[in-house]
């Protein structure tokens, strides 16, 4: 009896111990990407060991975001079966792999898919591939859904790798680029508890979504796919965010 | 040295499985019987309260369809009428489990307050509507024209960036009620306002209070992306798995072809895997969630696939005619896509 209930205390301190991923990180100095060992387009080791693909670069966003440099990221290539025990124990800040969302995977290990980063659709029905973090950690999810976010509404009112620094006049792009803050007066990094150019070090760094999906998947890379449902939904393509408003 | 140790563990294990407790929406649902839903207080089509006294609209089926996953019964649900004002505070004081009120996902909303958008249940956007004799029939026609706007809203800066982008010019003009601006929209004296600017959602609604709707049409051009979706309050994982997973059980069944009428046909007869894990006769996954194999069954027999409940509430079945636009399937024209139950 006794011993059971150290365990459940065990197993619930544990898991406490990691809910609150983005101090950790924090204080570390860098954040650790759990991905694939070898999967073309998404994570894989170039000649020189660079890891590339869209899912590395993913990574390196969130370390934009986060420290204002894209290379503060550990990859650690993970099989299908170690990567949820990998999330799950603490040894990862986040999944990047393309073993694809489920109902079992959100709801069954204590997981959860924060959104959909690219529909492969090698396969039909297309599978849907995107970060997972631990459940119980908000703050956290919401650096991954709002870095995703920002790299797709980038793409859509045209703010790229090039143009990030650009001046403007347009509300929305000002509000991405962290010279304008939201209706109450605090700006959009601050509510996530990042810098107020937080989506702005992400563009500088990687691009905005398109240029992640040409240069990894795309026209730049050697698999050549068109963008097909992977356009934006203005264009005709299924990826969506929410607006940063 | 091991008790004291032991105890410690016990006491802290107590003490943080009740801070858990605390945030167990699923229980205190249970314990009550009935699901509280915050719903617009009444527009056509999302929330309205009939003459009978019963509660109907999109909003209102997505809450009936979580009432029947968690509690077996769509009918255990109290409405909980709500202004644009009041919504947030009645979601994180705990007055309503979930909000079902047409509104729009924005990152403050997710960041600045402590609320969870579950997905989008309808993708709305801003869009005018005009006069079919104008001969109007784009955006692209409307440089230089009066466009009236409701005051406070954010709809008159969308419609300045739209046409800055686009090098055109406009005439705003801002009422403070909507009686006024459809006042002014209907006059004959003059041109008021040559068109109708709001989420086209609304657009629709109003077209049936005009005194010939079939004289307006609504524009096909969205100039802002409005995604409406029900949202729960943070810290509570397992209700919002059930929150994302009954919308998306909804969609998947549409995706299937499993009807309302026909989910009991199905789960007899169909021998396709796909349809027998949603339907709970393969895989436990409901289950995961705190609720049985047999919800989503449950939640979709309530009042059908997506599809049923978009066209009977917004489409072709009701009085607004919505097209569905970005809300139809991924395959049939639209957006939407979700994960699959297995």
């Amino acid at each position: 009896m006794i011993r059971s209930f150290i365990f459940a205390g065990l197993v619930i301190f544990s898991t406490a111990a990691h809910a609150d991923t983005l101090d950790e990180v924090t204080g570390r100095g860098f954040i650790q990407c759990g991905v694939d060992e070898n999967a073309l387009g998404f994570a894989q080791q170039n000649d020189k060991k660079e890891w590339i693909g869209i899912n590395t670069d993913f990574c390196r966003a969130l370390a934009a975001a986060l420290f204002g440099d894209s290379a503060r990221v550990k990859f650690l290539p993970l099989t299908v079966d170690e990567s949820a025990s990998t999330l799950s124990s603490g040894d990862i800040d986040v999944l990047l792999h393309t073993a694809p969302w489920t109902m079992s995977r959100d709801t069954s290990l204590g997981l959860k898919f924060v959104d959909v980063l690219v529909f492969d659709d090698s396969i039909k029905p297309p599978h849907l591939i995107g970060p997972v973090v631990r459940q119980g950690d908000d703050a956290w999810f919401n650096v991954m859904r709002w870095v995703r976010a920002a790299l797709i509404n980038s793409e859509m009112l045209g703010i790229t790798k090039a143009s990030a620094e650009m001046a403007t006049d347009v509300s929305e792009v000002k509000k991405v680029l962290g010279q304008q803050t939201g209706d109450d007066g605090n700006s959009f990094g601050q509510a996530l508890g990042l810098s107020d150019a937080w989506a702005q070090n992400v563009i500088k760094s990687v691009g905005n979504y398109g240029e992640i999906y040409e240069r990894n998947l795309g026209e730049g890379s050697a698999l050549k796919k068109p963008r097909g449902v992977n356009k934006l939904a203005a264009d005709g393509g299924l990826i969506f965010a929410a607006p940063i408003q | 040295m091991r008790k004291p140790l032991s105890f410690v563990i016990l006491v802290l294990s107590f003490w943080m499985m009740s801070s858990l407790a605390f945030a167990s929406t699923l229980s205190d649902v249970k314990a009550r019987g009935k699901l509280l839903c915050g719903v617009n207080a009444g527009l056509l089509g999302f929330a309205l309260k009939g003459d009978d006294g019963k509660w109907a609209g999109f909003d209102v089926d997505y809450c009936r369809a979580v009432a029947a996953a968690v509690l077996s019964d769509p009918d255990k649900v109290d409405y909980v009428p709500l202004t644009t004002a009041d919504r947030f505070d009645s979601l994180k004081s705990g007055a309503v489990d979930i909000l079902a009120r047409n509104t729009t996902w924005t990152m403050e909303r997710e960041t600045k307050t402590p609320f969870r958008f579950v997905g989008v249940s309808y993708h709305d956007g801003q869009g005018f509507m005009v006069n079919k004799a104008s001969g109007v029939n784009s955006v692209f026609n409307l440089s230089q024209a009066a466009i009236c706007f409701l005051s406070g809203t954010t709809t008159q800066a969308n419609v300045e960036d739209f046409f800055r982008e686009k090098e055109m010019t406009f005439t705003p003009v801002t009422y403070g009620t909507i009686d006024e601006l459809v006042a002014a929209f209907q006059s004959k004296d003059g041109t008021k306002c040559d068109a109708y600017s709001a989420d086209q959602s609304q657009l629709y609604a109003v077209r049936l209070k005009l005194a010939k709707p079939g004289d307006y049409t609504i524009l096909p051009e969205v100039i802002s992306k409005e995604p409406l979706g029900p949202a729960v309050r943070q810290d509570d994982e397992q209700w919002f798995n059930i929150a994302r997973w009954t919308l998306f059980a909804l969609i998947n069944a549409e995706e299937l072809e499993v009807r309302g009428p026909g989910v009991e046909d199905a789960k007899a007869k169909s021998r396709k895997p796909d349809v027998r894990r949603l339907l709970g006769l393969e895989g436990t996954f409901g289950v995961d969630m705190g609720l049985d194999a047999d919800w989503a069954a449950r939640a979709i027999k309530a009042g059908g696939n997506y599809g049923e409940i978009f066209e009977r509430n917004l489409g072709k079945g009701s009085k607004l005619g919505i097209d569905r636009g970005l809300n139809a399937l991924w395959n049939q024209g639209g957006i939407l896509y979700v994960p699959p139950v297995r």
